[in-house]
């Protein structure tokens, strides 16, 4: 066989199967015929195909047209069950499993605290078959909520405390006046000495736009609850006092405030004058001496032998200028002005 | 009697009748031709099985462009190609000669005509094992050919066609097929006279 070409050697093969046409086939017959090599090779071959055909045919066994059957009704009722499933209009394409997640989805969310057997991957699946947003952009949603909740919480805070904090400043109004002396470290004080109606001013004060007040007049009270002592107020107080008068009462309290205040005279020494009628009433009887108070929000003028004796017995001590009939007790409590116990005002 | 695309038309336009001569008519050609394919009665039932459920399945798919039983085959073929991938790593147990589950051989599954006295018919049937054995180590491209003609008689054409490849090609594989076979059976049956005989 090695000695043909292989053009030949195929042929041979083709010649045993009838594959050659009229001519192929004479042309190899002829060769055939001359070519010993080749005769003794054909017949190798065509005892290869005898061979074959002994190998018998097998005929399907008894199951085999039942399990056919079988496989085919498996196969429609799938094809079948595939086309129920499909949704018409779903964008999303329905794959065997998604009924049964829909339907634990639908279970699942009607009661929020019902754990769900699905996985993640499975509740997001029955989620995009729904078409309801995913858990994540519903969580992104309450919490972009809660941050604009919690701007609008502390803009409503701010806004709220600079509207009121006067109020609150007022409804601690007796916190602030009990401590004035000892918590407000820049609180100062002059002796000086009343000529009669006027008393000089201390370069440090500048009591050009302040207004004298009856503040204890002005105040509801018995007379032995006030305070000896002539106050002056800036414009800005006076203005904060009208604020603040929400109340029918602090209302009055302001008219009266406003009504006895008169504003700062200073004559041609460059001394204050101070009203007789107040000289008489809050430092008339204790002598020419009195002491200017710089506060934070006002200046008190006392007569220097009872504010000497506030220092010494603090509050509860309660100041008898002799002889004064008019003399004002100091209170035990109440309003504003009566220095702490523990208060040593910043001399 | 009807033809196979008349059948596969009326079993097309819903009459499952048609479907059912089909198989018969088909159902041993393919039975035996994956039972060469694989030398196990069960696979090959199984895979005879699948070409008929693919028919059934897409029975709109069929066009009478050709011969029915190219398209039949084609299915097969493909079949078998599904089955060779799906078998890749475990097939190279897969041999006539290993041992299987009940502890025989392929080969002893082979169902070879004993009907001759056991003088006269132990030579041809030992000549009929060594090419069961043969044929299975045949390469698949080539198996695949020498079997479709041997068995269902094809010719080269509708190999070509069945398969897919030139009709040359079908030409040299069956060429070197035979070749093959011719030589593996010559050398397992060392000292056998006639044509048998070592070059």
């Amino acid at each position: 066989m090695a000695a043909c070409e292989n053009k030949t050697q195929e042929d041979l093969v083709a010649f045993l199967q009838h594959e050659l046409n009229t001519d192929e086939e004479s042309v190899f017959t002829c060769h055939i015929e001359t070519c010993s090599q080749c005769r003794e090779e054909l017949e190798s071959c065509r005892t290869v195909f005898k061979t074959f055909k002994k190998i018998p045919l097998i005929e399907p066994s008894a199951a085999f047209r039942k399990n056919l059957e079988h496989r085919i009704s498996e196969a429609v009722a799938h094809t079948k069950r595939s086309h129920v499933q499909k949704r018409p209009g779903s964008t999303t394409e329905w794959q065997p499993g998604h009924a049964a997640i829909a339907r634990e989805a639908t279970r699942s969310s009607g009661k929020a605290s019902r754990v769900t057997p699905l996985g993640k991957r499975a509740r997001s699946t029955a989620r995009a078959i729904q078409n309801k947003p995913s858990k994540t952009s519903r969580f992104v949603w309450v919490r972009y909520g809660a941050l604009a909740a919690a701007m609008v919480l502390f803009g409503l805070t701010l806004s709220s405390y600079f509207l009121f904090r006067d109020t609150l400043v007022a409804s601690n109004g007796n916190q602030v006046g009990r401590d004035r002396f000892t918590e407000r470290r820049n609180a100062l004080t002059w002796d000086k000495i009343l000529d009669e109606d006027s008393v000089s001013v201390p370069d440090q004060l500048n009591m050009a736009q302040m207004y004298i007040v009856d503040l204890e007049e002005s105040r509801p009270g018995t007379s032995e609850q006030r305070e000896p002592c002539v106050t002056a107020l800036t414009e800005q107080d006076l203005e904060r006092e009208r604020r603040l008068a929400l109340t029918p009462e602090k209302e009055e309290h302001f008219r009266r405030l406003i009504e006895n205040s008169m504003k700062i005279q200073v004559n041609s020494e460059g001394r204050l004058v101070l009203p007789t009628h107040l000289i008489k009433r809050m430092l008339g009887g204790v002598g020419n001496r009195v002491t200017i108070v710089r506060l934070d929000d006002r200046i008190e003028i006392w007569p220097t032998s009872v504010f000497e004796d506030y220092i010494k017995a603090g509050p509860q001590a309660a100041p008898t200028p002799d002889p004064a009939p008019k003399q004002k007790t100091p209170p035990e409590s109440g309003r504003s002005s009566v220095p702490s116990e523990q208060g040593q005002p910043a001399v | 009697m009807k033809t196979d695309p008349d059948l596969m038309r009326e079993f097309r336009d819903g009459d499952e009748t048609a479907f059912d001569k089909l198989v018969k008519r088909h159902q041993v050609g393919l039975l035996n031709f994956f039972f060469r394919l694989v030398w196990d009665h069960s696979l090959a039932e199984d895979l005879t099985q699948e070409v008929f459920l693919r028919l059934f399945t897409h029975k709109n798919d069929y066009e009478p462009r050709a011969k029915f039983t190219t398209y039949l085959y084609h299915i097969g073929r493909n079949c078998w190609i599904d089955y060779l991938r799906r078998t890749k790593s475990e097939r190279h147990n897969l041999s006539l000669d290993a041992k299987n589950e009940g502890g025989g051989t392929l080969m002893e599954m082979l169902p070879l005509k004993n009907t001759e006295a056991p003088q006269a018919s132990g030579r041809k049937d030992e000549l009929a094992d060594a090419l069961g054995v043969a044929i299975d180590e045949l390469p698949e491209e080539h198996k695949i050919i020498f079997v479709l003609s041997e068995v269902q008689g094809m010719k080269y054409v509708e190999i070509s066609e069945t398969l897919g490849i030139p009709v040359g090609t079908v030409k040299s594989r069956m060429f070197h097929a035979v070749r093959r076979l011719k030589d593996t059976l010559s050398r397992s049956m060392k000292g056998a006279t006639g044509p048998w005989k070592q070059q």
